[in-house]
């Protein structure tokens, strides 16, 4: 079993200001420990974590393919994120390339078909739309959870731009609700870029039905 | 952590900077040298994803002098040694050269030097002030132990539209105001 990220050097003060990892996390890294093997056997070399928060996931990703198997960069809209991130990798002995941006965009134009795992524990709690638009641009607390109409404003910029980032062997891990309708998800990764699903793992955790989804281009023959 | 590797993967991305937005140039980078073990094969699998030109110059600007301007056809051992410093650790000519220790051993027991770069103009893109702050340095480097370049405090600047992205405590912050988004 690869074990937890140590997060002991984070604090209350902390907490107040980036997501705490809770169920969603823990089920997401259940989920890359589960497909570990498969994950090591495509043998990356960047990996992008998307709004990486406390950086317990990428730090775990660490752990599979240890600390100089790959680049592991990570982005967050919020500054105390960023420096968590860096600071539980450092933590963990893994070393976190953090930058704060929103989403992708700085490294988009460099990183085009480049990424082997990308991951992204997205705000999915639905909100009214102006509530995540206005999360994201306060980079506090609350753009780690306020997801706009049907959970899904947040995320739904980033899957336009997941085919543009995956490299040809490139996974993409998404954690997603029930809620946010995961059959129309998929569809539409199939329709508009021809990237296949599976849902990897699923739990329900209180009142929210979480999904571990992961995505790759589809070979025939 | 602002690594040269990292550095070569960020481009401007400001509204209408869409041409010569990369790579963007260090200004008043302060250099925090800390460990990293080698990795050949990551280092091989990296190579093609980086920008060979704008990694040399990135070198020259914190003061690494040791990669050839041209990128060579054959990845031989020796430069994946080069390019694992330029891009991961510092165990270099300009450590060498600052501390006066070619054979990168005899390390000085002191954990602060500093050097000023002559600068004529704050706003010169073309003269960036390097200050190398801090070196945390083991006394005889660990057999497979490397040092590593970290900007962590300073500026990087687009060479087209010169927007200014802040390092602090070493992340960049490539945050856009509002109206800068394209």
């Amino acid at each position: 079993m690869i074990p937890t990220p140590d997060l002991s050097h984070l604090t209350k003060v902390d907490y107040d200001r980036v997501y705490e990892p809770a169920e969603d996390t823990f089920l997401f890294l259940d989920g890359l420990e589960q497909d570990a093997e498969h994950i090591r056997s495509l043998h990356p070399t960047v990996c992008l974590e998307i709004g990486s928060g406390s950086g317990c996931v990428s730090t775990f990703m660490g752990s599979i393919l240890g600390p100089t198997g790959a680049l592991y960069l990570c982005t967050d809209i919020n500054q105390h994120a960023a420096r968590c991130t860096v600071a539980t990798g450092r933590q963990n002995k893994i070393p976190i390339d953090a930058i704060n941006c929103s989403l992708t965009s700085s490294l988009l134009p460099r990183l085009r078909h480049s990424i082997d795992i990308l991951l992204f524990n997205p705000p999915y709690v639905p909100t009214d739309g102006e509530e995540a638009l206005d999360a994201q641009a306060s980079g506090n607390i609350s753009g780690a959870w306020a997801g706009g109409l049907s959970g899904m404003e947040i995320t739904n910029k980033l899957l336009e731009e997941v085919n543009d980032l995956l490299s040809p062997k490139g996974l993409f891990y998404l954690v997603a609700l029930k809620q946010n309708d995961i059959p129309a998800i998929c569809a539409m990764m199939q329709d508009a870029f021809g990237l296949k699903s599976q849902t990897i793992i699923q739990r329900r955790a209180g009142r929210e039905h979480l999904f571990i989804l992961r995505f790759e281009r589809q070979y025939v023959g | 952590m602002v690594r040269l590797i990292t550095h070569n993967l960020l481009a401007c991305h400001a509204k209408g900077c869409t041409t010569n937005n990369f790579p963007l140039a260090f200004r008043d980078a302060q250099v925090e040298i800390q460990e990293q073990d080698i990795n050949p094969e990551f280092v091989r699998n990296m190579l093609p994803r980086l920008e060979w030109k704008a990694l040399v110059d990135a070198a020259r600007q914190v003061g690494d002098e040791s990669l050839p301007a041209e990128q060579p056809e054959m990845m031989d051992d020796e430069l994946v040694q080069k390019l694992h410093r330029v891009l991961m650790e510092v165990r270099n000519l300009t450590l060498s050269s600052l501390l006066a220790s070619p054979n990168g051993h005899d390390y000085p027991s002191t954990s602060l030097r500093t050097r000023d770069t002559p600068r004529t103009n704050t706003t010169s893109l073309s003269t960036p002030c390097i200050h190398v702050l801090s070196m945390h340095l083991s006394p005889l480097p660990h057999p497979r132990t490397f040092l590593q370049i970290h900007i962590t405090e300073g500026a990087m600047i687009c060479p087209n539209c010169e927007h200014v992205y802040p390092i602090s405590n070493g992340i960049p912050n490539m945050l856009l105001a509002e109206n800068e988004i394209g």
